[in-house]
């Protein structure tokens, strides 16, 4: 065997990998030419899911006691260090001043490229070796079989060899599917695999399995490995698949189905594929693609056909959906799409309300409002702003409003969105182009009734300092109320999650024109001075497409010491729902219950506490 | 803001022609034009403007939906004479009747100014759009706004017919859940900003005419204000212009003679809704019992009509006995000398109507009318002194109802003066005149 080249240390810069932990600041006790060695072949085991080395070292002064031992690895970039698993054993091929090393780095087959010297650590001295012109490649599955036939042959019995022999004997992932030879044992199959932005994935399947049989599934993505806990899941009922595949096995248990989200598991770009570990050392493989939807279609296809009541409810929505829909949202809302702004008529010099209208679906709300603001001298006060979120629908609107101002001469401002983003955000970037003391946030489906409404909200704000926001009285079109101000009430079939309830809702409104005071009000028409929407940051964004932020601002509010209020004596018709678009039903239902879950942490409950009762892997 | 000033007209009746001392400018507004189309509405509206100017100065504005005769950038312009101008819209939505053209608002407004009328009188919203009477209001703060009534449009979706969509029953109210069961498609809630919409702008017209009684109503029970309505007929040629040529080559038979057919006329537009099926049962009734002493002698055009309709139309009139002509569509100047051709005039329509032409060309005619007894038609033909009504629809009545008139021909009575008189320009006059 042919002596290591000298070691030439080489500034420690950054690390290679996530894998490997960071080096240390202070100078590395290198043995250089004192203590020499090499490395005979090394290379990426497949089933192992790591690099597995051998070569030769200095004889240490002493046995290594631990089991565990610290690597510096260093390439043409820097140096890194790492746990290993290593096993020495007695080479007849050299002179006893050295030894045999054969060890095993857990991690990505990414992280050694340009590999020029490894070293293990004992004691704080460093035994090295180094990549030589004769140091082999070998590819599996014959890397890992010349690495079993010496720790068969040589090297003496030890936990750490005992679990190399294990890593050894695993075949890797292919490409091939082999997850079919555990079928015995486990049938599993994931329908979707959505990726939740940069912060997990969410993982949507069904498992069938012997009892006791299975000891881990692993989600492998590049150099990123993590497991997959079931326990921590969302069950769901697939009776479908206890009828096409389970009873012919044996199974039947109908809450196969399950949701998991796992954090930290994707590396974009990577091959990912599940492991899934049996007790008895058996091994399968099974590549899983990612969803390319990304936003609202990955946040509906994530709560596509999830159908859960009570306390499931919290399960689901704390370990699962909650962080799950969170990060897809995040990362939608952080890109900002491009708004154009387009004028009509000139601005008012000193506008007394700035009256923000999101439009979605349906933008001939405009004209039905415009056509009743031009009954009211709207134009003459306030700061009309559309904000069209539906970019599908940027030329009809175009031709609209140029058509709306020729009929009503009230001069108004459209701001089209580049992309669809949701209530909060549309309202949002209305209030930062709103340019009065007070804002109207104002839905497209109301119709004032009573005469100079707006100037009306404005005095009601104006006269009482206590009122942080107002909205009028809203009807039906039957007549009967819409809105008299919001109620807070528990649902027991949803966690007994805090819902919001209309007071009096349906009923014929009394004569009473008196200012209301409730614990929130809609967003459907409510007033508010601009600086405190402002510094409140508007309508609350964690929301999606739109639920509840009415109520958290009211929220807000209440935590500064502001009342919410319905001024009875203004009214207003509000046709409910209609611009926005109906989903079907069980999907805008869990929508709901995302937003309620927001709702309820930041302002109720904080989730129930997890039990630790994680098995180990 | 715009002033919205509810006076309560008196009725017609009460005021005396001479109101109108200093003769009103008047801009008269239709959807259409005489030349366009032949609609009794746009017939109406262009009666009144010619005889108006006889001794007011008016104005007459048309419109023509039609790109063939559109002069490439000229919104309003005038084809025919100095006093007609044509407007050729744009988008529209006939939903709400909402002008959607954009060009629209700044080419009336334009007009408004140059002619400056004291009162602008719209026959119909459509192809104006709703928005129109409030494009007046702002333009011209003192020009009073008179708008005539015709069909239901702003009550019903359904061409303003109020008759069910599918099976054509009458209908007798809108709600918004009725109107939504005619039009699955479209939303209870839709039909409420429909109302709210059409509403704002009804809101600013000063003066509403509703040609009959019963039109009226509806449009009281909808929610219009009963001041704001008079009940006025269209004004209407007092004769016809007839061609020599025709008017003399036709026989004319003043009263039936025993043993002569009974000649039963159609006139006017040929559809469902105009009950000519109604016409078809009794025919094949009649045929069924050998009588071919009743004929019905059709004039009109189909040609409008859904291409359904049309084959449907066809295939009766081949399996229609010879107690069935069919003579195709006439000149309105041809229709005096055509219905002195016939004995009774029938008016089958299954819908409510309003004030049909029709009946005023026949009553102008002194000829009996046969009609169905609901709406604008049993309000303008007494039963028994203009001639008969039967129920809507029911074949078996007319039938019964004919022979009965074959058998007693005395039973004919010649419509009185007094039904004949209709509408006169001076009641119009005096309306205007009686407006502040």
């Amino acid at each position: 065997m042919k002596k290591g080249r000298v070691f030439q240390p080489v500034a420690a810069s950054e690390a290679s990998e996530r894998t490997f932990s960071r080096p240390d600041d202070g100078p590395i006790l290198v043995s250089g030419g004192v203590a020499p060695g090499a490395i005979d072949f090394f290379g990426y085991a497949m089933g192992a899911g790591g690099w597995l080395f051998l070569g030769w070292v200095t004889r240490p002064f002493r046995a290594a006691t631990s089991s565990s031992f610290e690597m510096v690895i260093r390439t043409a970039k820097g140096q890194a260090r790492a746990q290993a698993t290593v096993v020495f054993y007695e080479r007849k091929d050299l002179d006893p001043s050295r030894v045999g090393v054969i060890a095993f780095v857990e991690g990505s087959r990414r992280a050694m490229s340009g590999l020029t010297h490894l070293a293990v650590s004992l004691e704080g001295v460093l035994y090295g070796a180094d990549i030589t012109h004769t140091t082999e490649r070998p590819t599996d599955p014959d890397l890992s079989e010349r690495v079993r036939r010496v720790l068969v042959e040589y090297a003496t019995d030890s936990p750490n060899r005992k679990h190399l022999l294990s890593l050894t004997s695993r075949r890797g992932f292919s490409g091939e599917d082999t997850l079919g030879s555990l079928q015995d044992a486990v049938l599993l199959e994931i329908d979707e695999t959505i990726p939740c932005a940069d912060v997990g994935v969410l993982l949507k399947g069904w498992i069938l399995s012997v009892p006791d049989a299975v000891h881990a599934i692993r989600l492998h993505s590049g150099p990123k490995v993590t497991v997959l806990h079931l326990e921590d899941a969302v069950k769901i009922l697939r009776a479908d698949v206890l009828t096409a595949v389970g009873r012919a096995h044996g199974f039947s248990d109908p809450r196969c189905g399950f949701a998991a989200f796992i954090p930290n598991a994707i590396s974009a770009g990577d091959t990912t594929y599940l492991e899934v570990e049996l007790k008895n050392g058996e091994v399968g493989f099974r590549e899983v693609r990612l969803s390319p939807s990304v936003g609202l279609d990955a946040i509906r296809s994530l709560l596509d056909g999830i159908d859960h009541r009570y306390e499931d409810v919290d399960l689901a929505f704390d370990r699962v959906f909650g962080p799950a829909v969170s990060a897809i949202n995040d990362a939608r809302l952080a890109l900002k799409p491009a708004t154009q702004e387009m004028t009509y008529g000139d601005a008012l010099a000193q506008p007394a309300v700035s009256v923000i209208v999101p439009l979605y679906g349906r933008i001939d709300f405009l004209e039905y409002q415009m056509a009743i603001f031009s009954k009211d001298a709207m134009g003459e006060t306030a700061d009309l702003i559309y904000v069209l979120d539906d970019p599908r629908l940027i030329r009809d609107l175009r031709a609209l409003a140029d058509s709306v101002y020729e009929r009503f001469k009230i001069p108004f401002r459209i701001i089209l969105n580049g992309a669809n983003l949701g209530y909060a955000p549309a309202n949002n970037i209305g209030l930062a182009a709103a340019r009065a003391p007070l804002v109207c946030f104002l839905n497209s489906d109301v119709l004032p009734i009573s005469e100079r409404w707006l100037e009306r909200l404005a005095d009601t704000l104006k006269a009482n300092p206590k009122l942080g926001v107002v909205g009028p009285r809203l009807l039906f079109e039957d007549g009967s109320i819409q809105h008299e101000g919001l109620v807070y009430r528990p649902i027991p079939e949803f966690a007994g999650w805090t819902f919001i309830d209309h007071d009096n809702k349906g009923r014929r409104p009394e004569s009473s024109v008196a200012v209301r005071m409730a614990p929130a009000i809609t967003g459907a028409c409510m007033l508010m001075r601009r600086t405190l929407a402002v510094e409140l940051g508007g309508f609350d964004e964690s929301y999606v497409i739109g639920d509840f932020e009415d109520s958290d601002l009211c929220q807000k509010l209440a935590a500064r010491g502001l009342l919410s209020a319905v001024d009875c004596g203004i009214e207003a018709h509000h046709l409910e729902r209609q611009s926005q678009s109906m989903d079907a039903s069980l999907l805008r239902m869990n929508i709901t219950l995302y937003n309620a879950w927001i709702h309820q942490r930041r302002w109720f409950s904080k989730p129930r506490a997890v039990s630790a009762r994680r098995a180990s892997v | 803001m715009a002033r919205v000033t509810v006076k309560k007209a008196g009725t017609v009746s009460a005021l005396p022609a001479s109101a109108a001392q200093h003769a009103p400018r008047v801009l008269i507004a239709s959807h259409s034009h005489p030349m366009v189309s032949n609609g009794g509405a746009e017939i109406a509206a262009f009666e009144l403007f010619k005889a108006l100017g006889v001794d007011h100065e008016a104005w007459f504005l048309g419109c023509q939906r039609d790109t063939k005769n559109h002069k490439a950038g000229a919104t309003i312009s005038q084809p025919f004479s100095d006093r007609e101008y044509m407007y050729s819209p744009g988008a529209f939505d006939w939903f709400k009747f909402a002008n959607q053209d954009p060009k629209f608002p700044a080419a009336f407004r334009e007009l408004l100014l140059k002619l400056k009328p004291d009162v602008v009188h719209f026959h119909h919203y459509l192809n104006f759009g709703v928005e129109a009477f409030l494009h007046v209001r702002e333009t011209l703060p003192d020009a009073r706004i008179v708008l005539t009534l015709h069909e239901y449009l702003a009550i019903c979706h359904h061409y303003g017919q109020m008759v069910t969509r599918e099976r054509h029953a009458l209908c007798h109210e809108a709600t918004l859940s009725r109107c939504a069961k005619c039009f699955t498609d479209i939303a209870p809630t839709d039909f409420f900003l429909r109302k709210r919409y059409i509403e704002r702008f009804f809101d600013v017209v000063d003066q509403f005419v509703a040609p009959s009684a019963f039109l009226a109503q509806r449009y009281v029970d909808w929610g219009l204000p009963r001041d704001k309505i008079t009940v006025l007929d269209n004004v209407m040629a007092t004769q016809a212009v007839s061609s020599p040529s025709t008017a003399k080559a036709l026989p004319i038979k003043a009263m039936p003679i025993e043993d002569a057919p009974l000649r039963v006329g159609f006139f006017g537009q040929i559809s469902v809704l105009k009950g000519i099926n109604v016409l078809f049962d009794a025919a094949a009734m009649l045929a069924e019992r050998k009588n071919h002493q009743i004929v019905f002698e059709i004039y009109g055009d189909y040609s409008g009509q859904p291409p359904e309709f049309q084959k449907d139309f066809l295939e009766r009139l081949e399996r229609a006995g010879r107690n069935v002509k069919f003579h195709g569509p006439y000149e309105r100047e041809r229709v005096d000398a055509l219905m002195q051709a016939v004995d009774v005039v029938l008016v089958p329509s299954v819908w409510w109507e309003n004030s049909p032409v029709v009946i005023q060309e026949a009553l102008r005619n002194q000829k009996p009318i046969i009609c169905s007894d609901i709406g604008g038609m049993a309000e303008k033909v007494r039963d028994g002194v203009d001639g008969f009504h039967f129920p809507v629809g029911n074949a078996v009545s007319l039938t019964a109802r004919l022979k009965h008139v074959l058998a007693h021909p005395e039973a004919l009575l010649v419509p009185s003066a007094e039904s004949t008189k209709g509408a006169a320009v001076a009641d119009y006059r005096a309306l205007y005149g009686a407006m502040p």
